[in-house]
């Protein structure tokens, strides 16, 4: 019975600690199990958050550029307002020819704002710094690619691991995209040609007859009226009304293509030269004498005027007591069809907006909001109908 | 001395061992398995969340991305495309969900509640948040975006 009963108590302690034993290995290593699940969790959390990143980098660069292309537009094409240059100065032009280098340059700083924010928004991220290179499209391609590259991976630090990959993106920006067709259109009205002074001319061409010529017909020299009150009396305040026209002219909006172009003049200078155009000029008995040939006579008891007209001459001058006929020797000249011819000259300093007719989320930091916007383009151009005269 | 221990002794304790052995191979293989389930479950659960924000976000809508729509929605009004995120949403469930909320930032995009459901949707046991870039502007450029929901 004793061996028995020392038996069972073994049998109970052998089992006891065998449980134990077994209990032990179990839960310790279910938490390690636990723990390294956990671990495993964190990685797929910090997968998951690297994969939106991922997704949100394309978008933030598509930002960054139409940002950029949105304040350089603003600035007539260039990138501080410290480099903004007139695009015309009467026969000079100055296109910023570096417009394309200058979205690229503004591009990179944004993207590099971007990645900044995410970095101290999310510590575990770090980016190195981005480089922007734009290739533009030869021959019949229609797409302008914006390569954004970077020196090595963008890392995510997570605890106890890394995540590295690849932040590199391309972008495909058409070349039917509207904002360059600013550049374009601008060009050719206002660097290729001169669109301002051609509407100066056509002001001009376009004010009443009476402002540009007066026919005067056959006048004597010494009837002449000013030049000047001459037109003052047949068109009145005639600089004025060129102003006008000419204003009217330039601010007219234009819609070409798929951009809307909006000209406000900032400064005019008008004046207008006249000058006399006649067939001949000549010495005419109808206009008033300007020689009388005098000779003295002994005019008798008759008075000098009398004594003079009956013996056939034209002029008497009783002077000193003493009488003098004459005839006319040389008589003033006449104009023969004569006009008064007149040009109008003005100078102006234009600003030029021209703007896309699609809208386009941007941000306005005069505004201080974010908004869909039409992109502008805006510049300052200073020209005339006479390069010679430089008013401005 | 009798005090050894009888050959009926040994052929208890040998016999009880070799059953226990078995019993506990199979016995611990089960709860093994049962806790390692678990265990992927609970992996499951912490990450499900994240991977539908993330999936969520590469569904297309018209001609540009959940996420671009999202991280413009504070400028562009488009009642169409909240509809199409509440639906996106809603139907990720089997069956109807308790409650659901996006959000970006403090903007609550789209948000579900059952009837039964009493809590504001925002501590529960499914949530997840991922950094989104917006539209440039000077306030900031990367905002958080939201996805709470009990099933």
């Amino acid at each position: 019975m004793k061996g028995i009963f020392v038996g069972t108590v073994l049998l109970i302690a052998i089992l006891t600690l065998i449980i134990s034993g077994v209990f032990f290995v179990v839960l310790s290593s279910e938490y390690i199990n636990l723990k390294v699940s956990l671990k495993a969790s964190e990685v797929l959390k910090a997968a998951d958050i690297v994969e939106a990143v991922k997704r949100g980098l394309e978008v933030a660069y598509n930002y960054s550029f139409f940002q950029a292309a949105y304040e350089v537009g603003k600035l007539g094409g260039y990138n501080n307002e410290s480099d903004v240059k007139e695009w015309r100065r009467y026969d000079a032009t100055y296109f910023p020819t570096s417009y394309i280098e200058n979205i690229r340059i503004k591009t990179e700083n944004f993207i590099e704002e971007y990645l900044k924010a995410l970095e101290e928004d999310k510590n575990e991220f770090k980016f190195s710094k981005p480089s922007v290179n734009f290739i533009l499209p030869t021959g019949e391609g229609r797409e302008i690619k914006i390569n954004v590259s970077f020196d090595s991976p963008f890392r995510y630090s997570g605890q106890f691991f890394t995540i590295y990959d690849n932040p590199n993106r391309t972008l495909y920006i058409s070349r039917d995209f509207e904002y360059f067709k600013l550049y374009d259109i601008a060009y050719n009205l206002f660097i290729d040609k001169d669109s301002v002074r051609e509407d100066i001319e056509k002001a001009e061409k376009e004010l009443d007859d009476n402002c540009k010529v007066i026919y005067l017909g056959d006048v004597c020299e010494k009837d002449k009226k000013d030049i000047d009150k001459v037109l003052e009396n047949n068109c009145p305040s005639a600089d004025e009304k060129f102003k006008e026209k000419v204003i009217q002219e330039i601010e007219k909006p234009i819609s070409e293509d798929d951009v809307n172009i909006n000209l406000y003049v900032d400064k005019i200078e008008v004046k207008h030269e006249g000058r006399e155009i006649y067939e001949s000029f000549q010495e005419s008995s109808d206009c008033r004498c300007k020689i009388i040939d005098w000779l003295q006579v002994d005019n008798g008891t008759t008075t000098c005027d009398e004594y003079c007209t009956s013996n056939n001459y034209e002029y008497s001058n009783f002077e000193n007591s003493q009488c003098f006929c004459g005839n006319c020797k040389e008589y003033y000249k006449k104009y023969y069809n004569l006009r008064y011819k007149y040009s109008y000259f003005s100078a102006v300093r234009v600003i030029a907006n021209i703007t896309t007719k699609s809208q386009y989320l941007a941000y306005d930091a005069t505004e201080g909001n974010v908004k869909l916007r039409n992109f502008t383009l805006t510049f300052n151009l200073t020209t005339s109908n006479d390069y010679s005269w430089k008013p401005i | 001395m009798k005090s050894q221990i009888s050959l009926f002794d040994i052929g208890v304790i040998a016999i009880a061992i070799v059953i226990f052995a078995v019993i506990s191979i199979f016995l611990l293989e089960n709860l093994h398995i049962f806790t390692k389930t678990v265990v992927v479950k609970v992996i499951y659960d912490t990450n499900e969340a994240y991977r539908f924000l993330t999936s969520l976000l590469s569904l297309n809508y018209t001609s540009y991305t959940v996420y671009e729509m999202i991280s413009s929605i504070d400028y562009i009004d488009d009642q169409s495309f909240v509809s199409f995120l509440n639906s996106s949403i809603y139907y990720y469930f089997k069956k109807p969900p308790s409650c659901y909320k996006l959000s970006l930032g403090s903007k609550v995009l789209v948000e579900f509640n059952n009837e039964s459901y009493s809590g504001d949707c925002k501590n529960t046991r499914f949530n997840a948040v991922v950094p989104i870039f917006v539209p440039y502007n000077k306030a900031g450029l990367v905002k958080e975006l939201y996805l709470n929901y009990e099933r």
